[in-house]
């Protein structure tokens, strides 16, 4: 009884599974859910942990004579240890929820800003503009009608970037004409303005809003990205629908890069991947990057469609 | 059956008791073992903050029926008491906000994810009083 305890984890679980094997008491038990808490505390991986219990079970079983009922106590010991493990999958699936909760308000908060720039904003240019007509027809010499005309093409100017800014922060047509139309506008306009080739392969998609507005923001991301950093001639976008979940691609032929060998979040931070990702994850979907220097970049992630709600 | 078991937590070895008495009477409701694993979770978890901030106190379990469903809904309800310090801000203890362990996604946090129902009576220098409750067949087990 008075043998040292061991101080390592590997140690002290192999101990405690030991004991248990030879009495299975709830003592044991506790020590197993300690013991998981603390490698939860310790930020072991799950699968680590769960090679840890097969490598003593097998090493227990090599040097021990075979007992009856031994699986099945060494199984509900390393189940007992999971418990903690189960809880900081509750805790996610909780703050998961809470970010997708967090990401439906920012997204009504963008709307409700974009709808106010462009209603609101635009009624009132219009007034402007009729009152300017007016002024420069009242002009009584050319100084006063050029000036007229100069603020006209302001005015103009800023016509154009509210109605830019209004629309990149929520694109009317995602809500108007569905996902397809919205990405078509998207990609028609950097084909003009980056001039950058772009293909979009989708047939109608009939998606709820929630994963439409995501679809299209991760989309418009990794568009972005094509635009600032690849130095692409050409770029694919696949939209499908398979197995109820959204499948989506976007492969360019640019430089690409090298995943491995950059500092891998302040990289990702830098591109937006992150925030690519969450949305993504937030909504229970997956996202894939793959990339070599010399080989394009493709970006894919696929969304469930029965997750959301009905807008 | 028996309907209400009471005891003292005050020692490690208590700890493990009110475990094992959770368990069986979880079990005995007929919750299933992986709820009745996460039961004994939550005892651990209260019992544990007992010992941490008040160095004793006691643990009811009582099994219970939910009068307003009316449909016979039975359940099983913790409630943990210490003459503590108690929490001075419980709806910040309740989110996880206060230690590692909410971090971590244990502690008050994480009996507030096992059971369906969780209420804390406390205050600075009052003591606490939790009362969890889990409802037999109110959700899938997770």
């Amino acid at each position: 009884m008075s043998a040292p305890t061991p101080t390592n984890m590997l140690g002290r679980y192999s101990q405690a599974l030991q004991d248990f094997l030879l009495r299975d008491d709830e003592a044991g038990l506790l020590r197993a859910y300690e013991l998981g808490r603390e490698a939860v505390a310790r930020e072991r991986g799950l699968l680590n942990f769960v090679d840890m219990h097969r490598r003593l079970v097998e090493r227990i079983d090599a040097q021990m004579p075979a007992s009856l009922g031994r699986e099945d106590r060494s199984l509900r010991f390393l189940t007992e240890s999971l418990a903690a493990f189960a809880l900081l999958h509750m805790r996610d699936q909780e703050a998961n929820a809470a970010l997708r909760q967090m990401n439906e308000l920012l997204e009504n908060e963008a709307r409700r800003i974009a709808r106010a720039l462009h209603d609101q904003a635009a009624t009132m240019l219009a007034v402007i503009y009729l009152d300017l007509a007016d002024a420069g027809r009242e002009a009584a010499d050319s100084v006063q009608s050029e000036r007229v005309t100069r603020i006209v093409t302001h005015l103009d100017q800023l016509r154009e970037q509210l109605r830019r800014l209004s629309h990149e922060l929520h694109p009317p047509m995602l809500d108007q004409l569905g996902l397809v139309p919205a990405l078509r506008s998207l990609t028609e306009g950097l084909t003009r303005n980056a001039g950058l080739e772009i293909t979009l392969g989708a047939a109608d998609l009939n998606l709820p809003t929630t994963l439409a507005t995501v679809a299209y923001r991760v989309v418009h991301e990794a568009l972005t990205n094509v635009v600032r950093h690849a130095q692409a001639q050409h770029v694919d976008v696949r939209l499908w629908l398979r197995s109820n979940r959204l499948q989506c691609v976007v492969q360019d032929d640019g430089v690409g890069f090298d995943l491995t060998q950059r500092r891998k979040r302040a990289f990702a931070t830098g591109l937006g991947l992150i925030g690519m990702r969450e949305r993504v994850h937030a909504l229970q979907g997956r996202l894939h990057i793959w990339s070599a220097p010399g080989h394009g970049t493709i970006v894919r992630f696929s969304l469930p469609r029965s997750q959301t709600r009905r807008a | 059956m028996v309907e209400r078991i009471q005891l003292i937590v005050a020692s490690a070895e208590d700890v493990v008791l009110a475990r094992l008495r959770g368990r069986e009477f979880a079990r005995a409701l007929g919750f299933a073992p992986p709820d009745a694993i996460l039961i004994t979770t939550a005892i651990a978890e209260l019992a544990r903050n007992i010992l941490s901030y008040a160095y004793d106190g006691t643990l009811g379990l009582r099994r219970v029926e939910d009068r307003h469903r009316g449909d016979g809904c039975v359940g099983l309800a913790i409630r943990a008491q210490d003459k503590g310090p108690g929490i001075a801000d419980v709806e910040r203890a309740l989110l996880g906000g206060y230690s590692t362990s909410g971090r971590l996604g244990v502690g008050l946090s994480g009996v507030c994810r096992i059971m369906d129902e969780v209420t804390v009576k406390s205050g600075a220098g009052r003591g606490t009083i939790v009362t969890a409750t889990k409802w037999l067949g109110a959700q899938a087990s997770r």
